[in-house]
């Protein structure tokens, strides 16, 4: 009987002599007279289920808390003189607006004019050596600094989104004039593509002056408009260009980030 | 028939294809949230880990499908921290062992043993079982049952959950020297339940006729 065998040799590996092994054996074949339940298929599954649900579970509250995470410390990181800047220059674009005279064209209004350059300047300033002191302690972190420079712009984005928005619905209930959608409507679309076409430019530059003065150009530019020299550059603020200038945001932001991922593994190749 | 049936528990392990993924490569792909890569992990080790735990807690089975939940739970939240160049079942039955622990510590389920170590070991060898006894699964059952826990885990471990010492010693966290006297001790006090409970079961008999 093979199995005896085996159990022997087993026994005398843990009993060190074939002597002790002799006297376990009998015993040790009284082992098998105790049979263990086999689960049902259905059991198995319902297992599976219960642990599909708790990675599911598991996954999204640690992506959840990552990224909270990485904005919390974001905060920190990012330049004080942004946040300041950026409320002092919402509200000061609000006080102006309520001094103008009823009836102003809602494009000409200095929130419309200002959110998206706002926005844009204070991107500009995220990427880059000079921007980023902390860089070479993120570049030893497990997070990609890609991702970390990726939730410094939706930090900065955000903070300016809902400045914008605060303003916005304040012209609202003081001035009355306008509705809050057509208003945020205006500014919406070309805030998000002149921010992300900042951080492309600080991304491929390096030096946020050059990303921030190639911005300010480009809408002065927007501005002038209403002026007959420039009345031929494309108008920003036309209903017709906003689904271009969402798929232009999206396709600088996508190539800015694969840009910063190469830049990435050069430095830590130079490291 | 014993022979049969022990023949069926000690090679009722996994039998992998070769062709398929290994327990490490299942795992790793589980760290990163494969969750379809889970259901055959689960499928290999479901049903000889709710055996260990089953014997482990004395034949209670609503209790061990409990403690094999909490194992995979608790293997499923650990899993980030599981080395892929060291063998997966080891691994699993190290955290089951301690689910086992501390299910004991908690509900004081464990029944005393009043002999010592040093005391079996001083005990004379009991005689032959094969001849005298006539023993059957509630019996055995309930001879493991009384074993000291740590020479409990270790009969288990080893006769049927067919691990080699090497991997005992990992999932106990203790050196191999420490995982054969506690087999020894372990099959030598189990020798003792089963020769008393034969001597009861003989005076019985006796009485009866």
């Amino acid at each position: 009987m093979p199995h005896v065998d085996e159990l022997r040799a087993k026994l005398i590996e843990d009993a060190g002599s074939a002597a002790e092994a002799d006297r376990l054996l009998p015993a040790l074949r009284h082992l098998a007279d105790w049979p263990a339940p086999t689960p049902t298929a259905l059991e198995t599954d319902r297992l599976v289920q219960t642990l599909a649900a708790e990675l599911s579970a598991q996954r999204s509250s640690s992506i959840v808390s990552l990224m909270a995470g990485l904005l919390r410390a974001q905060l920190r990181v990012v330049q004080h003189e942004i946040w300041l800047a950026s409320a002092f220059v919402m509200t000061l674009g609000v006080l102006v607006t309520l001094t103008l005279q009823p009836g102003t064209s809602i494009e000409l209004l200095p929130v419309v004019l200002l959110a998206p350059l706002m926005a844009a300047l204070g991107i500009a300033f995220l990427y880059g050596p000079a921007a980023d002191p902390s860089l070479e302690i993120e570049l030893a972190t497990p997070a990609s600094p890609r991702l970390i420079v990726l939730m410094r712009l939706l930090l900065v984005f955000l903070f300016d989104l809902v400045l914008s928005l605060a303003g916005s619905a304040a012209l609202v209930v003081l001035q009355g004039s306008w509705s809050l959608w057509p208003l945020v409507a205006l500014w919406l679309a070309p805030m998000t593509f002149l921010a992300a076409l900042a951080f492309l430019l600080s991304v491929l530059f390096i030096d946020p002056l050059i990303s921030a003065l190639i911005c300010l150009v480009l809408w002065g530019l927007q501005v002038l408009r209403a002026f007959p020299p420039f009345a031929a550059f494309p108008d920003w603020l036309a209903s017709d260009l906003r689904p271009w200038l969402w798929l232009m945001a999206l396709l600088c932001v996508s190539v800015a980030l694969w840009l910063a991922g190469r830049e990435e593994r050069q430095l830590l190749k130079r490291i | 028939m014993v022979a049969d049936t022990f023949t069926m528990n000690i090679r009722s392990g996994p039998r992998h294809d070769l062709s398929a993924p290994t327990d490490a490569q299942l795992a790793r792909r589980v760290q990163r949230g494969h969750t379809s890569d889970l259901a055959p992990l689960v499928e290999r080790h479901h049903s000889p880990l709710l055996g260990f735990l089953y014997r482990l807690t004395g034949g209670d089975r609503p209790l061990a499908e409990d403690l094999t939940q909490e194992t995979f739970l608790r293997a499923l939240r650990s899993i980030q921290q599981y080395q892929t160049s060291r063998p997966f079942k080891p691994w699993l039955y190290a955290i089951a062992v301690n689910v086992a622990r501390d299910h004991f510590k908690r509900a004081e389920t464990r029944h005393a043993v009043t002999l010592t170590d040093d005391e079996l070991l001083a005990l004379p060898d009991p005689i032959d079982l094969e001849e005298t006894i006539e023993i059957d699964g509630p019996r055995l059952a309930l001879a493991i049952s009384a074993l000291p826990g740590q020479q409990r885990e270790a009969i288990l471990l080893r006769y049927y959950q067919d691990l080699s010492l090497a991997e005992m010693a990992s999932v106990l966290s203790i050196p191999i020297g420490t995982v054969k006297s506690r087999l020894s001790l372990g099959l030598r006090q189990l020798r003792l339940s089963l020769k008393d409970e034969a001597v009861c079961h003989t005076s019985m008999n006796s009485a009866r006729n």
